[in-house]
């Protein structure tokens, strides 16, 4: 039994892993910019912290 | 915005001046033709040599290949052979899927570029409300795990992009300056570009370093310059790579060398040239989940730096591997920050230990077993030896102390069960640091009334029993009823080195049996003996339960702490 289940756990995994890969593949004209702008939000986010602890406010979006 | 606004107008600017700089090299680039020949000129008698030979060689092969399969086609088929019609259509050129085709390759970049600039924008201005939303989605429940992770993802993103933006600044800086006292043109421009290629791991300071060298052949008239370029970023490679980089990462980002170069891979292959450049910041993230998603786990042994193995398994999968080399330099590396008892107690007990619970899963057969503890016991005795070393050389500078003048207390060890519990016992009687103390070990094996037998003839003042789990339970606590059942007066210490279970339930059930103490570590051993140490009777002591043993003594060497097998 635990071979049995092992083994399914195993092809459900490698499944899985597939899908991922298959997703992040066929995503990557959205997954890119997006992956791309919190690596830029990142750089950039101590900038906007020193900006805002020298009282510079930040920008309101309209809702 | 206005932080967006700045880094793109920076951005823009520099590359607009990049791009001015490019015009202005084009334009200069006349100038340099005759340089450009002179190189060429030089590469010459390499296109007339073996290259040229083997070319030709081949050329005649191929001649000679294409005159006998025309000779062997019939002189009718080869005027009959039909040829290829195509059937061209009247077009617009300018239709949609033509244009498409011509500016597709542009705006897809442009597009992309577009989009990740609206998306930065957006997620500075509401940062706060993102990862709420995050944390929503993935932490409701688990709120604490969650915000560690973030946490711990944007340390480190942010502590890898911050050390790359100073050490690929300060490569950039010494690229300009270097190509500037070389004379090479446009030195700005290059650091520039070897700042903004290097964010591309391995690669981007090799990438950065083509054009700088290509330029150098063409400005200059001999080869002295182009390998001073070479040798310049080579020089700068080095030096960030090996002095730079592992001084200012310190802690690193917790990613191995080996996972970093194929995650760039992998990246690079599923996203192309951005994956490469996204590679590292996104095996971070992967990393950071893996560490805190328990189904994940995997992912942080495959990727983490910290090591897969705990010493401990390290130093006991050696042994099974009868690599008693490297099992002695781990045991070693240990021993150098920790003292000997818990360098035994960490390393050693709990090689025997998995070696017994390995016997009794039946993936150990008794003979592998066998050689698990006569290593583990190689092993301790080279540790004990280099700890004696040691000691001896801290205490040349301190004034010798006088030998004592008493007889020593002795202790005897008893081992439960087997070789496993007498390796043990023969542990702590290293361990047992004082001159006024002496071990003796018995035999493994023997009966429980041979055992009195013998402690009756030894005359100790304390009896410690060895138990290495799992097992053995039984028979320390035999032992003890006996022991006690024979001598009610005398100290009985238990020592189930490396159990783990219910301690509490152990230590009740073998003090019931007649033991005083019981402890689960040699250092706990060591402890309770040295507690114990001023209420024992020595040898000499009248009146003492020991000189009212009966029987010869034991055979006594004048190491006080020594191993005699009985």
């Amino acid at each position: 039994m635990p071979v049995t289940s092992n083994l399914t756990r195993g092809f459900m995994i490698l499944i899985s892993s597939a899908a991922v890969l298959w997703m992040l593949f066929w995503l990557q004209a959205v997954l890119v910019p997006v992956a791309l702008a919190i690596l830029l939000t990142f750089m950039l986010s101590p900038l906007v912290s020193l900006l805002q602890s020298v009282r510079l406010p930040r920008a309101r979006l309209r809702s | 915005m206005i932080v967006v606004g700045v880094a793109f107008s920076l951005v823009l600017a520099l590359g607009w001046l990049l791009s001015r700089q490019v015009t202005s090299l084009v334009d200069t680039f006349p100038q340099y033709e005759k340089n450009i020949n002179t190189k060429l000129a030089a590469f010459q008698p390499v296109t007339g040599g073996f290259v040229d030979k083997v070319q030709r060689i081949v050329a005649r092969i191929s001649r000679q290949l294409d005159k006998q399969a025309a000779s062997r086609e019939p002189q009718g088929q080869r005027s009959r052979a039909p040829l290829p019609v195509k059937i061209v259509e009247d077009g617009n050129p300018f239709e949609y899927p033509a244009l498409w085709s011509a500016l597709g390759p542009v705006l897809e970049p442009l597009a992309m570029t577009g989009l990740s600039i609206v998306l930065v924008i957006f997620m500075l201005l509401r940062r706060e409300d993102l990862r709420d939303r995050v944390i929503s989605i993935v932490g409701r429940g688990r709120l604490t795990l969650t915000t560690k992770a973030l946490d711990e993802a944007g340390d480190r993103i942010s502590r890898y992009l911050l050390m790359q933006l100073i050490v690929n600044g300060a490569y950039g800086l010494a690229v300009a300056g270097g190509l500037f006292a070389i004379g090479i043109p446009y030195a700005l421009l290059w650091g520039f570009l070897a700042t903004v290629l290097r964010y591309i791991p391995y690669l981007g300071a090799w990438l950065a370093a083509i054009l700088p060298v290509g330029l150098s052949l063409i400005v200059s008239e001999g080869w002295s310059t182009p390998l001073l370029v070479l040798g310049l970023f080579l020089m700068l490679e080095l030096v960030s790579n090996m002095l730079i980089e592992p001084w200012l990462y310190g802690r690193g980002i917790g990613v191995s060398e080996t996972a970093t170069l194929i995650m760039i891979a992998f990246w690079t292959w599923l996203w192309g040239p951005i994956g490469l450049v996204l590679a590292t910041p996104l095996t971070v993230c992967i990393l950071v989940l893996g560490k805190y998603v328990p189904f994940l786990s995997v992912l942080d042994t495959l990727l983490g730096d910290q090591p897969a193995l705990e010493p401990h398994i390290v130093f006991y999968q050696r042994l099974l591997a009868r690599d008693h080399d490297e099992a002695s330099e781990i045991a070693e590396t240990h021993l150098e920050n920790q003292a000997l008892v818990t360098t035994y107690d960490a390393l050693l007990i709990s090689a025997l230990t998995n070696g017994r619970r390995d016997v009794d899963r039946d993936t150990l057969s008794d003979d592998e077993q066998r050689g698990v503890v006569e290593a583990a016991r190689e092993v301790a005795d080279h540790l004990a030896t280099l700890d004696e070393n040691k000691t001896k050389r801290g205490a040349e500078s301190l004034p010798v102390a006088e030998p004592p003048v008493d007889a020593p207390i002795r202790i005897l060890g008893i081992p439960a069960r087997d070789a496993s519990d007498h390796v043990a016992l023969s542990m702590l009687s290293e361990c047992i640091n004082d001159a006024r103390l002496e071990l003796s070990i018995m035999e493994p094996g023997l009966l429980a009334s041979e055992s009195i037998a013998r402690a009756m003839d030894y005359k100790p003042a304390l009896i410690c029993i060895g138990s290495v789990p799992p097992g053995g339970g039984t028979q320390a606590r035999l032992l003890c009823m006996r022991l006690h059942a024979r001598f009610p007066e005398l100290k009985i210490l238990v020592g189930r080195w490396g159990y783990v279970g219910d301690v509490k339930r152990m230590h009740a059930q073998l003090v019931a049996a007649g033991g005083s103490d019981v402890a689960t570590t040699l250092e706990e051993t060591c402890h309770q003996i040295d507690a114990l140490r001023l209420l024992l009777p020595r040898p000499d002591t009248p009146g003492s339960e020991a000189a009212q043993a009966v029987g010869p003594m034991v055979e006594e060497t004048s190491i006080a702490t020594h191993v005699t097998a009985l």
